[in-house]
């Protein structure tokens, strides 16, 4: 009932959108923008004077100016790369004037040219969004995954527990783990399965990465509370390949594969994304008393501990792979594109460590599998002039299995186990864990833009959920055996306004939350519904400095575990609310060019008030057991900044420093259910970052030993957190409390390219100074690493 | 170079942040305990939301008993609370996740450690009970089991362990669960339960036992009881016995889940004549009659026959679920005397949480009240000779666990 409600809305919507579209009988220029080639080149910019109206082209350089009074013009087209092109032209009342240009220039070298054309990446930055926006050409060569290159952004903190593969908690602003979604496209990665994460995607795959602080648009269909991430993979560029291998310490081999082909005549597409991780994951863990880090084995005779000044990791082998075929058609009458798409991800984990390092397995694996059918389709001016739709369905199949065999109960960092138990695994009594759980999600998307001032989006999402948990060793045992569902819809609609020669830009939105779920299949369903709102405001006060400002009241829903539980060790709590949090932002931007010389800086406040927080809570039950269970919480409040500042002078240098900095405070004066008042209300949050920056600085030199289009180029990246409190800093003496001190990690990597980046090699090395370095509950990270990369990359061919 | 970048970094990070810290506020930490400084005579370890923590007291009548920049957080130290062993400044704890046993000491209100040795001795490490032979050795068993150990904790070394050798005195496939033990000279007495391995049932009879010592041998069943069992406490930490007139009284479990879980038994005193080493058929106080055939556990031991007890009440229909028996209000302080036999007093509170320990100072009581719908833990004094209570201490952040304290000197 409630879909078709929600359909029959937005079918409304788009009939009067439909009805004012056809008032109008202004003139229109639209057209293509390619090169030499003929390949279609996207994010051009497109400026029309007078006026100033700027537009960029689309992915398949498609461009247009609707509502155009008639008269005479100047149209000028620039882009990286690309000499400037600039035409005259006349255009008479009521007239649809196609305009398609050639551009000439060296598609592959930067040349020394002053940009005066954004690139989307600028644009996004300075929409009324708090958004942060990486490009992630610059890293294409280095051997990094969407996580190591997200960490050096403002705002973000990534904390993992180990090497490659390992688990990770994401934080935005503040805001962490749960409460921050994922999209690749769009796309909640979570449709994708389980084996898709961003610590094993390699960065290649990625052409651009948004990263939403708090207020997030509502084309990202999902319930976010903290903020969202979003991939934007490089697809549907015509004709592309770009192959890489790297191979370096802990016997780490990685291996991508992305490229598209477009038949020209039939419009027949091919995409083929795909990649290969292993590691062995065998880096050296310390005995550090700085941190009070001691790898402590009982001696040989038994009656005492002796301290280990190092030990190798012995059970940590990481390997996932991922192939996506996507076959379909392109620039036909009835689509823009439509592809039906089949993606497999596979991944093999062994399990090194519990929630800390003290805590040792030798023998707990987790392998899972997911097959993705999907489909997709975008049709720009479907109907009627302005309005564009996009649908992408998927279906993903994903099976899990955790295997705890081993009849010891723990393991050493010798790599020896504890004693042995006939019945025991390590995490509790031997059991081999399946979850089969499945995900459907239907999305649509809608834009119409009524003129150059107003455009709408609607987007739908509706994603269902199904998971099944059962023990291999004990499979009639019930508190096992658990089978669920929980469906999810999540309708967005955003209006967006530009005025002043879009000089001001508004965006007033409201999303709707619709939850159904089942606890198994002999209980009733239960349902219910939230609405959340926020608008984002832009001003650009000069072409160079614009300030921005934006606010959500955001829900996210609870999850299906967290309600029902897995049946395993993670307990349901039926009881559980949506959590919701009021987000503000504020923020600037500026960037300036003088000559070869450009220098950006972008700032930004914020505060975010979150509520009946949903925290999971370990406990041990009477016989030891040990189990989690999500709960509401009074929440925290947080206020913090960020900046980040940049200079590039032509292709020579390039330089970045950023810092954030947040205090997230509970926000609970009582005890729930109490009229106690909370210990550490007003406290700030333990165990979690607060203060950290990065410096990146670039040296690079083209045509370099006298070989033309080659370039040489040398980067050095550092990383600092502050050191911070492992629990609440105020609670206990101070000469007890453990900290994990304050970290200073460097990178460097130099690359040696040819045939204007075509093939390219760099050789990496990280964490140089071989810090000893700590994340999350104090799990120690890897060392010194080095990596070599090798990779080849074209745009046609 | 690198600490040249170093700092001017941190001071970049300064200069950006000092607005952030200004407008940043700060909570001021409430009262306090009384002076900080010396060796506090009492502690007190009990969970809150945050953790649980060991904190030391140095008034137990007035101020504020707080986690806020005292006392240490033990959340990964003590992992298991009935684990703890606690003389003097010492404490001693049985971590059953990482097999370690642990000394440790409670100095200047902080808790260092002083020795971890590996302990992996028994196949189940979570204690039912302890006994000092002497003033170094201690001997530990595990729960509902017949295993033990004797560490000396002068020099942390393992002197024994193993099964209680039961020899012919018990059939095969039967072990002992230890509910009470207590060293007289050259020998142990014990009380315990017997469980058939076959069946996994355990039987409803009370034993009685001598063994030599320190050899462990020669184990002599000496006699059995119907009357009510377990013979003393299953868990660890459980206040089950003391000793008035040169006669011991041991407290019987007969409780569901704190308890042996019997029922159909009544709690109620055992009597052990001086040297004697078997229950006195004469004598057994059956508290439970007194009650409304209320279950109850054992708090401490006030003096001239008088001991104090928690009462569960009506737990046969306030208990719905396990969770249940710490967190449900419904526990009293009630005052028996083993002599007359009399419930001579309940204390004048509500419905409690869980609480099973108490100080005994000047012949005064010292407990925690945990009354759920209070604004906190307070602890409060009951002096037994003029029968009057009063309100001291109050104890930040407590939650629905039970708090324990203990007397330091």
């Amino acid at each position: 009932m409630q879909i078709k409600k929600i359909l029959l809305t937005g079918i409304l919507c788009v009939c009067i959108f439909c009805v004012q579209g056809q008032k109008l009988n202004k003139s229109s220029i639209k057209g293509q923008v390619s090169d030499e080639q003929q390949q279609r080149i996207s994010f051009a910019t497109i400026r029309l004077l007078p006026g100033n109206k700027t537009v960029a082209t689309d992915q398949q350089g498609n461009y247009q100016f609707l509502d155009l009074p008639s008269g005479s013009y100047t149209i000028q087209i620039s882009v990286v790369g690309f000499k400037k092109v600039e035409q005259k032209i006349v255009l008479k009342e009521s007239e649809a004037l196609s305009l398609s240009f050639s551009l000439k220039g060296s598609q592959n070298e930067l040349k020394d040219v002053a940009i005066s054309g954004k690139t989307k990446a600028t644009k996004i930055k300075e929409s009324g969004y708090a958004v942060n926006v990486i490009e992630t050409k610059q890293y294409a060569n280095t051997n990094s995954d969407i996580n190591q290159v997200l960490s050096r952004s403002t705002g973000v903190k990534i904390r993992e527990q180990g090497g490659l593969g390992s688990d990770y908690t994401f934080s935005i602003n503040g805001l962490s783990g749960n409460h921050v979604k994922f999209f690749i496209d769009g796309i909640p990665l979570e449709s994708y399965g389980s084996g898709m994460s961003f610590n094993n995607i390699p960065i290649n795959i990625a052409e651009r990465i948004e990263v939403y602080k708090g207020v997030v648009p509502p084309y990202l269909g999902s319930d976010a509370l903290g903020g969202a991430v979003n991939i934007v993979t490089n697809r549907d560029r015509g004709k592309s390949l770009d192959v890489s291998y790297s191979y370096g310490s802990f016997n780490t081999h990685r291996t991508a594969v992305s490229g598209s082909y477009t038949y020209p005549k039939s419009g027949l597409k091919v995409n083929v994304n795909s990649f290969y991780n292993y590691s062995d994951n065998s880096y050296k863990m310390r005995t550090y008393p700085k941190a009070n880090v001691y790898l402590k084995i009982p001696t040989p005779d038994g009656t005492d501990f002796e301290t280990l000044s190092s030990a190798k990791r012995f059970h940590n082998d990481y390997q996932s792979y991922m192939g996506q075929v996507e076959l379909g058609l392109a620039d036909k009458k009835w689509a823009d594109i439509a592809v039906l798409g089949l993606t497999y991800n596979n991944v093999k984990n062994e399990r090194q460590t519990g929630a800390t390092q003290e805590k040792v397995y030798g023998n707990v694996d987790a392998n899972s599998h997911s097959v993705i059918p999907s489909f997709r389709y975008r049709k720009n001016r479907i109907f009627v002039d302005g309005l564009s739709a996009t649908v992408f369905a998927n279906m993903s199949i994903s099976k899990e299995v955790r295997t705890d065999t081993s009849s010891y109960s723990s393991y050493q960092w010798n790599g020896k186990p504890k004693e042995y138990f006939p019945t025991k695994g390590e995490m509790g009594d031997k059991s081999i864990l399946h979850y089969n759980s499945n995900n459907a999600l239907v999305q649509l998307n809608l834009n119409y833009q009524l003129s150059d001032q107003h455009l709408f989006n609607l987007n739908y999402n509706l994603n269902s959920t199904t998971r099944e948990g059962y023990n291999e060793i004990d499979p009639y045992n019930k508190t096992y055996n658990k089978t669920n569902r929980v469906s999810k819809t999540v309708v967005g609609l955003n209006y967006q306004q530009n005025f002043f020669n879009n000089k001001l830009t508004n965006s007033f939105f409201g999303k709707y939350f619709g939850f159904s779920g089942r606890p198994d299949a002999n209980k009733p369903t239960e349902t219910a519904a939230y609405y959340g709102y926020g608008l984002a405001s832009t001003y650009k006060i000069t072409e160079e400095l614009g300030i921005k400002a934006s606010y959500e009241h955001a829900y996210r829903l609870p999850g299906l575990v967290e309600l029902y539980g897995n049946g395993l060790d993670v307990s349901g709590n039926h009881d559980l609310k949506p959590e919701n949090s009021d987000n503000y932002n504020l923020g600037f931007f500026f960037g300036k060019t003088i000559g070869k010389h450009r220098f950006s800086a972008d700032g930004s406040v914020f505060y975010r008030n979150a509520k009946n927080y949903i925290i999971s809570r370990p406990y041990t039950n009477i016989d030891g057991g040990a189990y989690s269970e999500s709960q509401n919480e009074g929440g925290i409040k947080i206020k913090g900044a960020d900046f980040e500042l940049k200079y590039t002078y032509g292709d020579l240098l390039s330089a970045l420093v950023n810092m954030s900095y947040y205090d997230a405070v509970d926000r609970e004066k009582l005890e729930k259910g109490t009229i106690r008042e909370k210990i550490s209300y007003g406290s700030r949050t333990p165990n979690e970052p607060w203060l950290y920056g990065n410096t990146d600085v670039s040296l690079g030199k083209n045509n370099v030993f006298g070989v033309k289009g080659n370039r040489l180029q040398f980067n050095w990246y550092m990383q600092f957190v502050n050191d911070y409190s492992l629990s609440w800093s105020k609670l206990g003496d101070k000469t007890t409390k453990d900290y994990i001190p304050a970290q200073w990690i460097q990178n460097i990597a130099l690359t040696y390219s040819l045939k204007n980046g075509r093939y390219n090699i760099t050789g990496e090395a990280r964490n140089l100074t071989d810090q000893i370095a700590y994340d999350v509950f104090k799990q120690q990270k890897p060392g010194r690493a080095f990596f070599i990369k090798l990779r080849y990359n074209i745009h046609s061919f | 170079m690198f600490t040249k970048t170093k700092n001017r970094s941190l001071l970049f990070a300064a200069a950006l942040f000092t607005a952030a810290s200004i407008t940043a506020c700060s909570k001021s930490n409430g009262g306090d305990n009384g002076p900080s400084a010396g060796n506090p005579e009492f502690a007190l370890h009990y969970s809150t939301s945050k953790g649980s923590y060991l904190l030391p007291i140095n008034d137990l009548m007035s101020g504020v008993i707080t986690p806020v920049g005292k006392g240490t957080d033990v959340t990964s130290i003590f992992t298991w609370g009935e684990n703890i062993i606690q003389k003097g400044k010492y404490f001693y704890n049985v971590e059953p996740n990482s097999g370690k046993f642990g000394k440790y000491s409670f100095e200047k209100g902080v808790l260092e450690t002083v020795k971890e040795i590996p302990f992996t001795a028994m196949s189940y490490l979570y204690l039912g009970w302890h006994t000092w032979t002497d003033d170094k050795t201690l001997m530990i068993g595990g729960r509902g089991n017949s295993e033990y150990a004797v560490i000396n904790v002068d020099n942390m070394t393992l002197e024994k362990s193993g099964v209680f050798n039961t020899g012919k005195e018990l059939p095969k496939d039967h072990t002992l669960s230890i509910n009470s033990i207590t060293p007289q000279g050259s020998k142990i007495f014990l009380t315990f339960m017997v469980r058939n391995e076959v069946t996994k049932l355990t039987y409803d009879t009370a034993y009685t036992a001598s063994v030599d010592y320190p050899s462990l041998n020669n184990f002599k069943i000496t006699g059995k009881d119907t009357r009510s069992a377990p013979p003393g406490a299953l868990r660890n930490g459980y206040f089950h016995k003391f000793s008035d007139q040169g006669n011991t009284y041991i407290l019987t479990h007969p409780m569901p889940m704190l308890g042996g879980n019997k029922p159909n038994m009544p709690t109620g005193f055992y009597r052990v004549k001086d040297g004697s080493t078997i229950l006195d058929p004469g004598y057994f106080f059956n508290v439970s009659a007194l009650s409304q055939g209320d279950n109850q556990l054992g708090v401490e031991y006030l003096g001239n026959g008088k001991a104090l007890l928690i009462n569960a009440r009506d737990a046969k229909n306030v208990v719905k679920e396990k969770n249940d028996w710490w967190y449900k209000p419904m526990w009293e302080y009630i005052v028996v005397d083993v002599n007359t036999q009399q419930i001579v007093k309940k204390l004048d509170f509500p419905g409690l949480l869980n609480s099973r320990s108490a100080i005994v100072k000047n012949g005064k009581a010292y407990i925690a009240v945990n009354d759920a719908k209070a604004d906190a833990i307070y602890i409060w004094e009951y002096d037994s000779s003029t029968d009057k209570l009063t309100r001291g201490a109050k104890v930040e952040g407590g939650d629905g666990d039970t708090p324990v304290l203990y007397k330091l000197r």
